[in-house]
């Protein structure tokens, strides 16, 4: 019983930890708290199983739900640099118009079961693995783990790139990176279309994982994220050798883990959004007045002149 | 010698279509010559700051032209004329990137003009490069060269952004106020390196100051600014006969005339 309760807070943690590392680009590295998230996770759920069901690879479906999601991000970015839309509004128009688009991707179905269709988890590789349910589970979190994995490597490679110095100078001082002769503007799309891109390519995943498309499995994926990048950057603040990625992929299987122990404690799963906003209440909170503690106290030291 | 930069028939109005509406320069002509190094005084509200934004795009003007090296910049981006035009403002967290360290944001002052592309953005020779070049300083900068520039003292990232403004080949520096929020010390320690620079670089100046002793040692051209018009032009021999003691008798007949 208590490796498969493990077993599914890593693969659910690992599914999580995309959408965070998607967050992380537009949170942490952008400033942008970008509210798309809640559905440019179904969107990649929606697109994904829509072309394995015309029989398309998975990996194809997979690669163009990233693209959805970037699309998807472009958007939210479009509005808020061309039209001077606040961040929050621009991802809400976005995340609100998206509703609509998944359904009327998914026919107005609400679920969708994939079947027996090869997917990431029913392919030839995980069939080597039997049938037991354990060894399932290992199949999949080797998957997931090597998808995880090979995003963050990505993205810290991304990150040491003069591409990437500009992307974290534009969310950090804009005005400097506009004097740097950079179109601060085009960054932010860029970085809002590679974050959405991947929130959708972890829907995309998460779909194939629980085996069927759920229209509503965004609700709430936003606070999941945030979580999990805060978690992740409060905890190894001060671990100079730990990456912010990394972070925020410890952070999702710290915050799943967290979830899923208060639901084991026989908490109804209905309540399951209320408990997921008070732990993220819980660690805003840790966050300002326990994890900062130290800092408030080197705050004589360091010269804010 | 040409005019590196020129103001053709420069028209600016601020609240235009309120009763706040202030027209602050009409019909405004200006040269700054090839080196030239330009400081800038004024009493609030004359015009210096709004005259360097103009330069750097980052106010629009409502008629008028500027030239830079003869080339019509007037309806060119902000990050476009960023490209030619360096700046340090009054605020030392302006013309750095917090969050990033000392070398990282050296490396991107570098690459200015260049394009951001997919590059590796530090290497050991680069990091090497940096090193030397914040050793000549003498603030002890090479020492923290992979702290976040968030750390460093006021003076620090002062040093820091001009020396990130002066990186690439520029044909212009905008100079807004950029040693007023130091102290005294660090305040002359800053103005000059300044200095230095630009003579090492011979890099045309504007400068905008409140320090009137700064404006009389330094540069070769004085101009004071009273409500968009220039009232005081002095460069050569003329500059350097100027005393402190003559701009202030300037400065308070404007101040008389103003009622303040």
């Amino acid at each position: 019983m208590f490796p498969d309760v493990l077993f599914n807070i890593i693969q659910q943690g690992l599914c999580y930890a995309i959408v965070a590392l998607g967050v992380y680009i537009s949170y942490k590295v952008l400033n942008f708290p970008d509210l798309t998230v809640d559905s440019s996770f179904p969107l990649g759920g929606v697109v994904c199983i829509g072309l394995i069901q015309v029989g398309c690879p998975f990996i194809i479906a997979i690669i163009a739900a990233f693209i959805a999601g970037a699309a998807a991000g472009f958007i939210t970015g479009f509005l808020h640099v061309k039209f001077k839309i606040t961040p929050l509004l621009s991802g809400i128009i976005t995340m609100t118009a998206l509703l609509s688009i998944n359904l009327a991707v998914s026919n107005g179905k609400v679920l969708i079961p994939y079947g027996d269709k090869t997917t990431l988890f029913n392919n030839s590789f995980t069939k080597l693995f039997g049938n037991d349910l354990s060894m399932m589970a290992l199949a999949n979190i080797i998957i997931l783990v090597v998808i995880v994995v090979l995003i963050k490597i990505v993205m810290d490679l991304f990150f040491k790139t003069k591409r990437g110095f500009m992307l974290r100078a534009v969310g950090d001082n804009e005005q400097m990176s506009i004097a740097m002769g950079c179109n601060s503007g085009f960054y932010k799309i860029f970085g809002l279309c590679l974050a959405n891109g991947l929130v959708a390519l972890a829907g995309a995943i998460y779909s194939q994982h629980m085996n069927y498309y759920d229209n509503t499995s965004g609700t709430g994926m936003v606070v999941i994220a945030l979580a999990s990048v805060i978690i992740g950057t409060a905890i190894f603040k001060n671990v100079k050798i730990i990456k912010g990625t990394t972070a925020a992929i410890i952070g999702a299987l710290i915050y799943t883990a967290v979830l899923n122990l208060i639901i084991a404690l026989g908490v109804p799963t209905f309540y399951l959004k209320l408990v997921m906003a008070a732990a993220f209440l819980v660690i805003l909170i840790l966050n300002t007045y326990v994890f900062s503690k130290e800092k408030k106290r080197k705050k004589g030291d360091v010269n804010h002149a | 010698m040409p005019n590196l930069l020129s103001f053709k028939n420069i028209y600016k109005t601020f609240n235009t279509g309120t009763i706040d509406e202030m027209p602050l320069f009409i019909d405004f002509n200006l040269d700054i010559k090839e080196g030239e190094f330009v400081s800038i005084v004024g009493s609030n509200g004359s015009g210096k700051t709004t005259l360097l934004n103009l330069v750097s795009g980052s106010a629009p003007l409502d008629s008028g032209e500027i030239y830079l090296k003869e080339e019509n910049i007037t309806k060119s981006k902000e990050h476009m004329r960023a490209r030619k035009i360096g700046r340090v403002y009054q605020d030392p967290s302006l013309g750095t990137a917090p969050n990033l360290t000392i070398v990282e944001n050296l490396a991107l002052a570098e690459n200015k003009g260049h394009g951001y592309g997919l590059s590796l953005a530090l290497n050991k020779k680069k990091i090497e490069k940096y090193r030397e070049i914040l050793k000549s300083l003498n603030l002890g900068l090479e020492d923290k060269m992979n702290t976040k520039v968030k750390k460093l003292s006021g003076g620090q990232r002062q040093a820091l952004a001009l020396l990130m403004a002066t990186m690439t080949p520029i044909d212009l520096l905008l100079l807004d106020e950029h040693t007023a929020a130091l102290d005294p010390k660090t305040s002359e320690a800053i103005m000059a390196l300044t200095n230095r620079i630009i003579k090492e670089k011979k890099i045309t100046t504007l400068m905008v100051t409140h320090n009137l002793r700064y404006a009389v040692e330094y540069g070769d051209r004085l101009l004071m600014f009273n409500q968009g018009k220039i009232v005081i032009d002095k460069s050569g021999q003329d500059k350097e006969k100027t005393k402190i003691e003559d701009l202030l008798k300037t400065f308070n007949e404007i101040s008389i005339e103003c009622g303040n």
